[in-house]
């Protein structure tokens, strides 16, 4: 084989691998999985708004970039940005408005933001923008470091489908091949958004004639931010603050099992017990507290629900639904400088 | 009109001869296939041009030469066709020796083809000890599968290519054999639907059994390099190395954030980076000068000229773009890739291929200095340091100088491998990011794998090229069929996160900026920014430098005077400074006779001001002796008002938000993005530091059970520091009085001074403080500012004019200082101020004469309205000091007592200091002009002013210093005789130059002084000026008889007009008593 061909095999191979597993091939369209990832809402103020160096008494515009890198839409204006601004020195702040973007105040904003879809693959970005103005200096002081901080507060929502196994045969005794085997589910890719299911143990717990099989989810909080309650999220970037039980690091769980059987999730209650005899949905949802970033929940089937003994083993599908506010801030630093007067 | 058709006719037929002639020129030069490609013309119209040709050479006389020329031509065509003949003929007989050995061939062939194909044929051909296995060729050998590429080309990239040897056999049919296997055992499995059990097996233990099969290349590969290092080359080690950095690529159980990705290709950002400043970067300088140099151990000079040409030119331009002369980025470009081009014009046609060397060296170099100048990729997003990009950089770098500079002779292909190399290590996967393949795809090890395998021709690469691209598309196959079960797990995560070269090229471009305004600073002496950044380490204030005493001895006699210069810099008010000097005397200070400036002076801004002091000698002194013999300490102390501002930086808080947070164990300063957690007090430069302490993060509630500090200090600094902690400028000093302290407070931040009337309260603040408001603000200007400066100003209206400028500052500062913002809302509310009520400190010394520190302290109240719409809000605390400050530097004087025969001379009643004011009555203009300069010299060597003066009087009344006397021999002031002057050595110029001229005179008067003590001689002035005119063998005691007692100016003859010299003497006496006289009363 010559020197060319084989030269032209090695571009061709290349090019022909990369085509099959790229999803560019002309047969079809890969599925997209959006539910993968940790991240949810990403901000960075833009490269030269603030700029490095702006001078006293002079305006400035700050830029800041949103995108939703998650698979959850922020409908509804309920994503809320409130940016910090050192008064002294960044005097005056007016917000440019969009579609996406409404104005709260002064220096908050609320905005909409879609997440990845087959659609926008990359997740909708948004551009907040306001014009600032500098103050004046100390009369002693030539230069002065300022910093903008932007604080975003929005609700999340991480959704987990997977399949499980349901064997009522817990000590293995039935002869012959099972459909399934029980064993521990890992995730190490994430859901598309910043807490993450990352591992769910199974056990099936005998009960009489039946089984009622339990999971153990694992969370964990993989993104930048820190994971606040679903109703209390917009306290956190607002004005006043109502100090609640359970605010920071609470995450609500739901779990549902085939047929849309909710499971029965605990800690679910106001005592922070469990009550494995809850029937109303709303009060089978549990909530974690994330203690380091992470922690566990035990979601269990209803009574009604159990599965006889009898039953052979069987995989059904698992939806895990977490909910939570979440809150991440970014700063920017500036200098602030004195023109010279000769 | 007939002669223009003869003229045209004769024009054509020229042109006509000359394409002839040209075409013949041609015919001779291009061979026959090529020249007839080019002309494209038939027999008889060659012939019939020949027949032009030889009509043409006819017609010009040449037709020998031509017809020599057709023989050669003849000859040259038989020739070739002979030539061609014998190929055929060898052709033809090698094909028919193929055709009768074939049958042994083929045997031969199927049988290595046989013992190729089986596993173990193939693994000892990969190591190296197949049955069938070549010899590896010596590079000096053509190789038959190279074609004619070796050394044919003259272009880099074909020059690589030829030499890119390619062994087309056991690497690619052992890869597809391999890559069959798979597709057919993987279809078996699906067939008998097993595939499933083996994906699931492969996705539980496929990462861990990758992961040791990982670790076992990188040790396995380095144990092979170091026993096969010498045949190998060290290949294998290399490959050790990049499998080592592949892992830490890819590092397994969350060991590192994310996998290495390279970078973001940023094609707008790439091109507007500076090309200029990575043409001129060091690494551009260093390289060729180091190739230069190697090329100059060869004993050529060529590449040092060049490289000195191209060097000089770029430091031109670069001289010419800092002087803002010219503009920048492209068109630099453009220029310097025309300078580099005509510098290797100057070669082109006789070293090609040194040309091309040196121009692929050069490429490397500009590759390198890109990556040099935009560093941005030694960081990662976060700004921590992005070592793995650095281990790619170092092993990309160590591999090409070690390995392929080794193994490849051409110089040309290292220089080409390592841009490439980087660009492909960096970019690539960012150029194919959307593919799942390429997103497993370890461009590092790939890359050095195929170089060692196909340019370094290392067995064991080959063997490892097979396996890590059958590993990588095993894996990729399994994760496109795994693609149908729910589960995430995989082996390595595709590029999602990896370094943003955005950012990168974001940070790059700040420092090409920050570079290139370093330049500027460079160039022109940092205008702007350095006066921005010395601020803060520089001294702002007053402070003295350069102080001394302006005679290295005093004499008990003499005043003592000490110089210094005084420097004074501020921003804000205007200093006035009283400088004073004094000598500590026990418990008392004893001052300066005579000061200068005599009155407290105003600065504006930055000014040097040189001071003296005077003490007078203890002889004249009118009350207590002042100055001793002895060490005499002397300190300069200067008074000055100055102001010093300061502020802190606090976090304001919601109180039940930061419990919630505590709570939790989140740090609230870290949750909302706060960088600078611990913001340190501010001061602006001064004597005194002004330090404001309160609670970095400061809870905010309607009431407080123990409210909050805010502390005010004034500490005394004596010393500034530079950023390196070195000491710029010591000083004694203190402050002698407080005379203003305010404490501002953000709005609704308060201290509630109501409750130190309230005797059942208790006031926030220990020290005395009142509410303060613009106006008192306004008024301290005029108090402290604008009074003081019109008071130091006297009449100047200039001065004033200033003073009221700095006023009017003054004033505009209070309104700045009060205001918080501009006209939002609640936000009009201004600072709260309270000021030190100085009244209640009149009657004590608690605010005087601070030389360490003095704190206050007051309670505050945070309000909920003083928190902003956010979770966090920052707020300054500020605080402004006026005060008196003393600075103070000493310096030692050595005093010494006064000789004997120096007062010997002069009256004891004489006055010293009061002499330089001292002339002869009716005293001329040049007596007062040039009497300083006698002055300073008779006080320079030791000789009596007065009695210089008077040998000045009586040698020339008038004080010419033209005068020339005996017979123009003595000349100018002091009449110095050209002998004498000779004899002392004296410059030449004393007879034109007054001050030499003096000078000349005063020594002599001291040499003869000299000689009157040393020789015993007569004492007095009166001897002296004898000598000064007799000479001074005149001062000697006579040896005639009967004047044994007397000096010989007063022998009969005793010099050569003795009458004169006693005459001289006499006139002498009389002037030197009238300056005595003056000088006792």
């Amino acid at each position: 084989m010559s020197k060319k061909n084989i030269l032209l095999l090695i571009v061709l191979s290349v090019l022909l691998i990369s085509c099959q597993f790229s999803g560019t091939s002309t047969t079809g369209q890969r599925e997209i999985d959006t539910h993968i990832g940790f991240d949810g809402l990403t901000a960075e103020f833009s490269k030269d708004a603030p700029p490095q160096v702006v001078f006293e008494e002079s305006s400035f515009p700050i830029l800041l970039k949103v995108r939703n890198n998650g698979a959850y839409d922020i409908k509804e204006k309920k994503g809320t940005i409130t940016i910090g601004r050192e008064k002294d020195y960044v005097t005056g702040l007016v917000q440019a408005t969009s579609t996406k973007v409404g104005i709260l105040s002064g220096d908050s904003a609320s905005f909409d933001v879609d997440g990845k879809s087959i659609l926008n693959p990359y997740g909708e970005e948004i551009l907040l923008q306001w014009n600032a103005k500098t103050g004046k200096l100390d009369p002693q002081s030539e230069i002065k470091q300022s910093v903008i901080t932007a604080t975003l507060c929005y609700p999340y929502q991480t959704i987990l489908t997977t399949t499980l196994c349901i064997d009522p045969d817990v000590f293995g005794l039935r002869p012959g091949k099972k459909a399934c085997n029980v064993k521990d589910m890992g995730f190490s890719s994430g859901q598309g958004a910043p807490i993450a299911v990352t591992k769910i143990e199974q056990q099936m717990i005998p009960q009489g004639d039946s089984i009622k099989p339990q999971f153990l989810i694992f969370l964990e909080n993989r993104g930048r931010g820190t994971p606040v309650n679903i109703l209390n999220y917009h306290d956190i970037c607002a004005k006043p603050f109502s100090d609640t039980k359970n605010l920071w690091n609470t995450v609500r769980i739901k779990a549902f099992a085939s047929g849309n059987k909710q499971l029965i999730c605990c800690l679910n209650n106001a005592e922070g017990r469990c009550s494995e005899s809850e029937t109303q949905p709303d009060k089978m949802e549990g909530l974690v507290k994330l203690s380091d970033n992470k922690n566990f929940v035990r979601c269990i089937f209803q009574e009604k629900d159990a599965i006889p003994k009898s039953y052979d083993a069987y995989t059904s599908p698992l939806k895990v639904e977490l909910t939570y506010g979440y809150v991440q801030s970014i700063s920017a630093n500036f200098n602030i400088h004195k023109p010279l007067k000769y | 009109m007939a002669v223009d058709t003869e003229e045209e006719k004769l024009k054509n037929r020229r042109k006509q001869l000359k394409d002839s002639l040209d075409r013949e020129v041609m015919r001779r030069a291009l061979p026959s296939d090529i020249f007839e490609i080019m002309y494209n013309r038939d027999d008889g119209e060659r012939d019939k041009e020949h027949d032009e040709i030889e009509q043409a050479t006819e017609d010009v006389e040449d037709r020998e030469m031509k017809r020599e020329l057709r023989n050669l031509e003849l000859e040259e065509a038989r020739a070739r066709r002979a030539e061609r003949e014998r190929e055929a003929e060898e052709k033809e007989k090698a094909r028919q020796i193929d055709v009768e050995r074939a049958p042994d061939e083929g045997l031969k062939d199927q049988e290595e083809r046989r013992y190729n194909a089986s596993w173990g044929g193939w693994a000892a051909n990969k190591l190296g000890r197949g049955k069938y296995q070549k010899k590896s060729k010596s590079r000096e050998e053509p190789d038959e599968e190279q074609g004619e590429g070796q050394g044919g080309s003259t272009f880099p990239a074909m020059t690589i290519l030829s030499n890119v040897t390619i062994r087309s056999g056991t690497f690619w049919k052992s890869l597809s054999f391999i890559v069959l296997l798979i597709f057919i055992i993987g279809g078996a499995l699906w067939w008998f639907g097993k595939l499933d059990i083996i994906l699931k097996l492969a996705k539980t233990v496929g990462p861990i059994l990758l992961y040791i099969v990982w670790i076992g290349v990188v040790i396995g590969s380095l144990v092979y390099g170091i026993k096969n290092f010498k045949n190998d080359k060290g290949a294998a080690m290399f490959i050790a190395f990049a499998f080592f950095v592949w892992l830490l690529d890819r590092a397994p159980f969350g060991l590192f954030s994310e996998p290495y990705a390279g970078f973001y290709f940023d094609l707008t950002g790439t091109l507007k980076t500076d090309l200029f400043a990575i043409g001129t970067s060091s690494i551009i300088i260093i390289g060729l000068v180091l190739y230069s140099f190697t090329d100059l151990l060869k004993g050529r000079v060529r590449w040092l000229i060049t490289a000195g040409v191209i060097i000089a030119i770029l430091r031109f331009y670069g001289w010419v773009a800092q002087k803002g002369l010219t503009g920048f980025a492209y068109g630099t470009a453009g220029f310097v890739v025309i300078a580099f081009l005509l510098g290797l014009a100057f070669f082109l046609g006789k070293q090609l291929k040194e040309t091309e060397s040196y121009l692929s060296f050069v490429i490397m170099i500009l590759v390198l200095s890109y990556f040099w100048i935009n560093f941005g990729w030694t960081e990662t997003k976060d700004g921590s340091y992005n070592y793995r990009a650095v281990l790619h950089m170092l092993f990309m770098i160590s591999f090409c100088l070690l390995y392929v500079r080794r193994v490849e002779p051409n110089p040309i292909v290292w220089h080409m491998v390592l841009p490439v190399f980087i660009i492909s290590d960096f970019f690539l996967y960012d150029i194919v990011s959307e593919s799942s393949f390429f997103g497993l795809f370890p461009i590092l090890p790939l890359f050095a794998l195929m170089v060692c395998a196909f340019i370094g021709k290392s067995g064991y690469a080959e063997a490892m090229l097979v396996l890590v691209v059958v590993i990588l598309i095993s894996i990729t196959v399994v994760n496109a069929l795994g693609n149908i079960y729910p589960s995430g797990t995989a082996a390595f995560q595709a590029r999602e996160d990896g370094v943003k070269t955005g950012d990168a090229l974001s940070n790059t471009l700040n420092k090409v900026t920050a570079y290139w305004q370093g330049r500027l600073d460079y160039a022109t002496g940092g205008l702007y920014r350095a006066q921005v950044e010395q601020n803060q380490y520089e001294n702002l204030g007053v402070y003295f430098a350069n102080l001394r005493q302006s005679e290295p001895v005093f004499y008990t006699t003499e005043p003592v005077t000490v110089w210094g210069t005084i420097r004074s810099k501020t921003y804000q008010d205007p200093v006035v400074v009283d400088v004073n000097c004094y000598k500590q005397k026990d418990e008392q200070k004893l001052y300066a006779d005579r000061r200068y400036p005599g009155k407290p002076f105003p600065v504006f801004k930055l000014e040097e001001n040189d001071i003296e002091c005077t003490f007078s000698p203890p002889s004249s002194a009118k009350t207590q002796a002042t100055i001793e013999a002895g060490q005499n300490k002397i300190t300069l102390s200067a008074q000055y008002n100055f102001a010093t501002n300061a502020y802190k930086k606090s976090y304001l808080i919601d109180r039940d938000r930061y419990r919630a947070l505590v709570r939790e164990d989140i740090d609230p300063l870290e949750e909302f993005g706060i960088k600078d957690k611990e913001p340190s007090p501010v001061s602006t430069n001064g004597p005194v530091e002004l330090s404001i302490s309160v609670l970095h993060l400061l809870p905010v509630s309607n009431s407080y059970i123990i409210p909050p500090v805010v502390a005010v200090a004034l500490i005394n600094r004596q010393e500034v520091q530079d950023k390196d902690k070195k000491v710029i400028s010591r000083w004694e000093g203190r402050i002698k009085e407080i005379t203003e302290l305010i404490i501002l407070t953000p709005p609704n931040v308060i201290i509630p001074l109501e409750d130190c009337k309230d005797p059942a309260k208790k006031c926030p603040c220990e020290a005395p403080f009142i509410k303060y408001d613009v106006g008192q603000c306004k008024s301290s200007c005029k108090k402290y500012v604008l009074d003081p400066c019109n008071s130091a100003c006297l009449s100047d209206k200039g001065c004033q004019a200033e003073c009221e400028t700095a006023s009017r500052n003054c004033d505009d500062d209070c309104n700045n200082l009060f205001k918080v913002d501009f006209g939002e809302g609640d936000t009009k509310a201004s600072y709260n101020a309270y000021a030190l009520n100085i009244e209640e400190f009149k009657q004590d010394d608690r605010l005087k004469n601070v030389d360490r520190n003095k704190k206050f302290e007051c309670r505050i109240f945070p309000d909920p309205r003083a928190l902003d719409n956010a979770p966090i809000t920052t707020r300054y605390f500020r605080a402004r000091a006026r005060y008196n400050y003393t600075l103070e530097n000493s310096v030692i004087v050595d005093v010494k007592e006064a000789p004997e025969e120096f007062l010997g001379t002069v009256n004891p009643e004489f006055k010293p200091d009061a002499a330089k004011e001292i002339y002869f009555p009716g005293s001329n203009a040049n007596e007062l002009k040039l009497s300083e300069i006698v002055y300073g010299k008779a006080r320079f060597y030791n000789v009596d002013y007065l009695f210089v003066k008077a040998i000045i009087q009586t040698e020339n009344s008038q004080w010419d210093s033209n005068a020339k006397g005996d017979g123009g021999k003595s000349f100018g002031l002091m009449q110095a005789h050209e002998d004498t002057a000779a004899f002392i050595k004296c410059d030449p110029k004393y007879k034109t130059n007054v001050t030499l001229n003096i000078d000349c005179g005063v020594r002599y008067i001291q040499s003869l002084m000299n000689v009157q003590k040393e020789k015993g001689l007569i004492a007095g002035p009166e001897n002296l000026a004898a000598g000064y005119n007799c000479g001074e063998g005149g001062m000697y005691y006579s040896k005639t008889s009967g004047y044994e007692d007397k000096p010989v100016w007063q022998t009969p003859n005793g010099c050569k007009n003795p009458g004169n010299t006693e005459e001289y003497v006499g006139r002498f006496k009389s002037n030197y008593d009238k300056l005595l006289k003056q000088a006792i009363t």
